[in-house]
């Protein structure tokens, strides 16, 4: 018994190591950058460690308008919020059918998304560029947001079927004896009752599609068309001829951190507490 | 104001037939209690006459009309779920409310309707909570209130106290029973608990493995059983069944052979006689008493003092087991041999199949109101 118990407190230990380990080591980074992005380049290197003594906001300001990324910042805002969006759009009530619907093929259908996720994205490159390019919506920002939507939605459905199939069906039972229709049932129980579940996709989306980088590379040309990502790689680029203005990138890197530190803080007691709570039982 | 009628109705889940057949007429303002085993297929009808459940074959007939393949809605029902199955995000207002909202009756309407519902269940403190803020009784009472608020004809119950403990649930037993008759309306009850049944039920239905096995008032059921299955099921402890060594025909019907020697005569007719095989006796624990010349010797094993009643656990001389149930104190330890007679009068006797053989076909119920 007693070895039992130290064997889990062991276990517990390493765990706490490990997590609490990682989530310093993530920590300090991102301090680090945001510091570091306040300093001049000479301080910068001279003391990489040190508070900055007068805080360099000019260099925000640098990379936002002379870099353009004020311009980048809205491309990536637009493109990751309509994507996000339609994603829910779409794959929410495509969820809730294929997880409760009654209906010839539903397996066969919900496997064929799960299928989806098992395409790795290097291999559609070419044939997505290329029908964009048909459609002309090559270098464009909706072509952009077309492909992520598409791209998303098997991941999204995935998730969010298991989200409601977790949920408890005799609440539908409820609803239908009630008097809804199915519409009503998704609309005014489900629907709310999914909430942690939309909210925990809809915060996997817009991280993922905020920092994708390949899809963008090589869809958007154009230097008015870029996202965040792609701006902090042209700004790395152009390093290579105006020398290392290392400050203005890490002031680059902050602006894209913030965006989605902000989501998180707003979304994730959603994303965590179990508002079914109470309903049955 | 409602009845419904089953004519052979069944029920698959795919190639898996769950309910095989049942027919079933209850009477407007009826306390119909579905008692059965876990996964006898209680729940599955239940759904079938709620319209959650697509009906196999069969029909469901309403006050006259047809009502097979309508929506829930129409059927006017109303269900109240095993696990209250409350909407977690809505206040308690808005769960009893739910349904009128959802019929687009107007908002004042709704708020004096859910305003009397709660005050009927001693909800008006708690309108505004939601349900993980009430205590399990509360929930119940919510989950009752949102059934009254669509004034539907029926009621269907599936278990709705099986989540409560057990002086709780013996508090809305009567509760149920109140609401019952004062609101006057068909209900159909789902238990599994043989106490709920009998205490609640005008009339009991007793099913197993998808198949109505008696239909009848409690009383009726307990002490004329169609068969070993309704028998053995209702009681506590339940019915002993006594294998017997042999049937002999006697001037008056026919002697069956105890273990141990001794014969009980019961008045059947004579061709039974000669075959012992698979012939059963019924005798329920509180049925014998200990008496000197008593016909089964009992080699007592454990014996539990309940105070008002003892009740003994034994072997007979062949090893089968044997439960008896005594009135008051009665000193006896284990180890003892006991001498036990029983009422037989009261004594059921069951073939190979389980039909039990002394089964007295009640008296039609128009008939049995006629004479009284
Ligand atoms: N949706 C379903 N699909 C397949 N089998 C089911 C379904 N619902 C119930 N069953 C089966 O039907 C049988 C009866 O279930 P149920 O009516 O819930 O029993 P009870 O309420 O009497 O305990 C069980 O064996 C159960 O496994
Ligand atoms: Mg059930």
């Amino acid at each position: 018994m007693s070895d039992f118990i130290s064997a889990r407190g062991i276990k517990r230990c390493v765990s706490y190591l490990v997590v609490g380990g990682w989530a310093l080591f993530s920590v300090f980074f991102v301090v680090w950058v945001v510091l570091a992005s306040l300093k001049r380049n000479r301080e910068l290197f001279g003391s990489p460690l040190s508070i900055p003594t007068s805080p360099q906001w000019g260099n925000f300001v640098k990379t936002w308008v002379n870099n353009r990324f004020g311009d980048y910042f809205i491309n990536s805002l637009l493109v990751t919020s309509v994507s996000v969006i339609a994603i829910l759009i779409v794959a929410v009530p495509a969820a809730y059918v294929l997880s409760r619907g009654r209906f010839r093929g539903r397996e066969a259908l919900s496997s064929f998304f799960a299928f989806g996720m098992g395409v790795p994205f290097p291999l559609l490159f070419v044939p997505l560029f290329v029908m964009m390019a048909s459609m002309r919506l090559a270098d464009t920002l909706t072509g952009l947001t077309i492909v992520y939507v598409a791209l998303s939605i098997p991941f999204t459905i995935y998730v969010l079927e298991g989200f409601f199939s977790s949920l408890p069906s005799e609440l539908e039972s409820a609803a239908i004896i009630d008097g809804c229709s199915d519409v009503q049932v998704f609309r005014h129980v489900m629907l709310p009752l999914a909430g942690p579940g939309v909210a925990t996709v809809a915060i996997l989306n817009f991280v993922g599609l905020w920092n994708e980088y390949q899809l963008s590379l090589v869809l958007i040309n154009s230097p008015e068309n870029r996202t965040l990502s792609l701006g902090i790689y042209s700004l790395i680029t152009s390093m290579q001829y105006s020398g290392g203005d290392w400050a203005s990138l890490f002031a680059g890197v902050t602006i894209v951190m913030v965006p989605t530190l902000i989501l998180f803080v707003i979304l994730s007691e959603k994303m965590i507490s179990g508002i079914t709570m109470g309903g049955v039982k | 104001m409602a009845t419904v009628e089953i004519r052979s109705l069944k029920k698959s889940f795919g190639a898996a037939t769950i309910l095989q057949g049942a027919d079933l007429r209850m009477e407007e303002g009826e306390f119909v209690v579905l008692v059965g085993p876990s996964g006898c297929g209680k729940s599955t009808l239940l759904r079938c006459i709620a319209g959650l459940e697509p009906i196999t074959s069969g029909n469901l007939v309403i006050d006259g009309e047809d009502m097979t393949t309508a929506d829930p809605v129409k059927r006017g029902i109303a269900m109240v779920f095993q696990s209250y199955a409350l909407y977690p995000h809505m206040t308690v207002g808005e769960n009893i409310g739910f349904g009128l909202k959802i019929a687009n009756t107007p908002k004042a309407e709704i708020k004096s309707r859910v305003a009397e519902v709660a005050r009927l269940l001693k909800l008006d403190s708690m309108l505004d909570r939601k349900p993980k803020a009430l205590s399990g009784g509360q929930r119940q009472r919510v989950a009752i209130g949102r059934a009254l608020a669509r004034k539907p004809r029926i009621f269907l119950f599936d278990e709705p106290l099986s989540n409560l403990d057990a002086s709780l649930r013996a508090e809305m037993r009567v509760e149920l029973a109140k609401l019952h008759s004062s609101l006057g309306n068909t209900m159909v009850y789902v238990t599994h608990d043989q106490v709920e049944a009998m205490t609640l039920a005008d009339r009991m239905v007793v099913m197993s493995a998808g198949k109505i096995e008696q239909v009848g008032a409690p009383l009726e059921l307990f002490n004329n059983p169609a068969n070993r299955f309704v028998a053995g099921f209702l009681g506590q402890p339940p019915m002993n069944f006594i294998k017997v060594t042999s049937a002999r025909a006697t001037a008056s019907g026919i002697a069956l052979g105890l273990p141990g020697g001794d014969t009980v005569e019961v008045g059947l007719p004579a061709p039974l006689a000669g075959n012992a095989e698979g012939l059963e006796l019924g005798v329920r624990p509180e049925d014998m008493s200990i008496a000197p010349e008593g016909r089964l010797k009992l080699e007592v094993e454990v014996v539990e003092q309940l105070g008002g009643e003892t009740i003994v656990y034994g072997r007979l001389a062949d090893g089968q087991l044997v439960t008896a149930k005594l009135a008051g104190q009665a000193e006896i330890a284990g180890g003892d041999r006991l001498a036990l007679d029983f009422s037989e009068e009261r004594l059921h006797v069951f073939d190979a199949k389980g039909a039990n053989l002394r089964y007295r076909t009640p008296v039609p119920h128009g008939k049995a109101k006629a004479l009284s």
